[in-house]
């Protein structure tokens, strides 16, 4: 008896917080969705991201990604892709990228609700997926592919 | 079909700011409602494993392994959901557990590099990326960074 209290109020507890965690940050993510605050930011940190070696239109998929998580940045990947605006190896880097990191508010805050320190969760995880990516890279222009 | 003819007018963005409050009240509703239905059954099952004993003798097969990455042997479970199914249902499998903070640290940016293969390897094979050297750089990168969080990390934090 005191097994299944003690299991189910484990699980009342875990469910709640899902439940206070996704219910909100969806809504929000339809809103930034529907505002296109992702375009504009795009537009905001456009400067930096080609210094970083990314082409222009590679930006958008890869802050869809990060943000929305996989499905939806890979959806526009293969959009951009299609149009013809992100060729060769850039669409690997950015699914490659998107692959070690995507959906990095709803992946961390779960995380955090049991317990996670979520500096060094997003630090580490945005840090490793550009040294991996930029390490692949370098390797693949050595390999001779443009 | 026949199509409506789009105008844009003033009273048109506040309802599209409430439609788009509502399709996501509703999207996430839905998302919970899945994620329920597949972490009730691990978060019960692991609870069973861990009352009946068995979960402490599954732990002695992989502590082994898992200590490298600073976590102890019934995590394995959790990573093995993780890789195949999603994180939601590792959170379900570790949840009851007890773990501590530098633990579920370490749980969360392993599991955040390299979860859900099923589902995602067949996402990036729709963006014709190569997706089993993406599967084995995510799945090697995470047991790296892994042990590498293990090493670097303060042990009582």
């Amino acid at each position: 008896m005191e097994f299944i209290l003690q299991t189910a109020f484990g699980l009342l507890k875990l469910m709640a917080l899902i439940f206070i965690i996704i219910v909100p940050l969806i809504i929000i993510l339809e809103l930034f969705r529907s505002y296109g605050v992702l375009e504009k930011l795009t537009k905001l940190i456009s400067p930096l991201t080609s210094r970083l070696g990314f082409e222009k239109d590679s930006v958008f998929p890869l802050l869809a990604g990060i943000v929305f998580g996989i499905s939806y940045g890979g959806g526009v990947l293969v959009g951009e892709a299609k149009k013809g605006r992100i060729v060769g190896n850039q669409a690997f880097l950015v699914a490659l990228f998107l692959a070690l990191c995507h959906a990095i508010f709803e992946d961390t805050l779960i995380f955090i609700a049991q317990g996670a320190i979520w500096w060094i969760v997003v630090l580490t995880r945005v840090a490793t997926a550009f040294m991996i990516t930029a390490l692949v890279a370098i390797w693949l222009k050595k390999q001779g592919h443009p | 079909m026949t199509e409506t003819p789009e105008t844009h007018t003033s009273t048109e963005i506040s309802i599209s700011f409430k439609e788009s409050l509502y399709e996501g009240l509703r999207q996430g509703l839905y998302s919970f409602y899945t994620l329920f239905k597949i972490m009730t059954p691990v978060y019960i099952l692991i609870s069973i494993l861990k009352e009946i004993a068995v979960l402490e003798i599954l732990a002695g097969y992989f502590s082994p392994f898992m200590k490298f990455l600073g976590l102890p042997g019934e995590t394995a479970l959790a990573v093995v959901l993780g890789w195949t199914v999603n994180l939601y249902a590792a959170i379900a499998a570790f949840a009851g557990l007890g773990l501590s903070i530098r633990q579920v640290t370490i749980l969360a940016v392993m599991l955040g590099i390299s979860h859900s293969h099923f589902m995602e390897t067949a996402i990036i094979s729709r963006m014709k990326a190569r997706p089993w050297l993406i599967l084995l750089i995510r799945i090697v990168t995470s047991l790296f960074i892994g042990a590498l969080m293990n090493l670097i990390l303060p042990e009582n934090f």
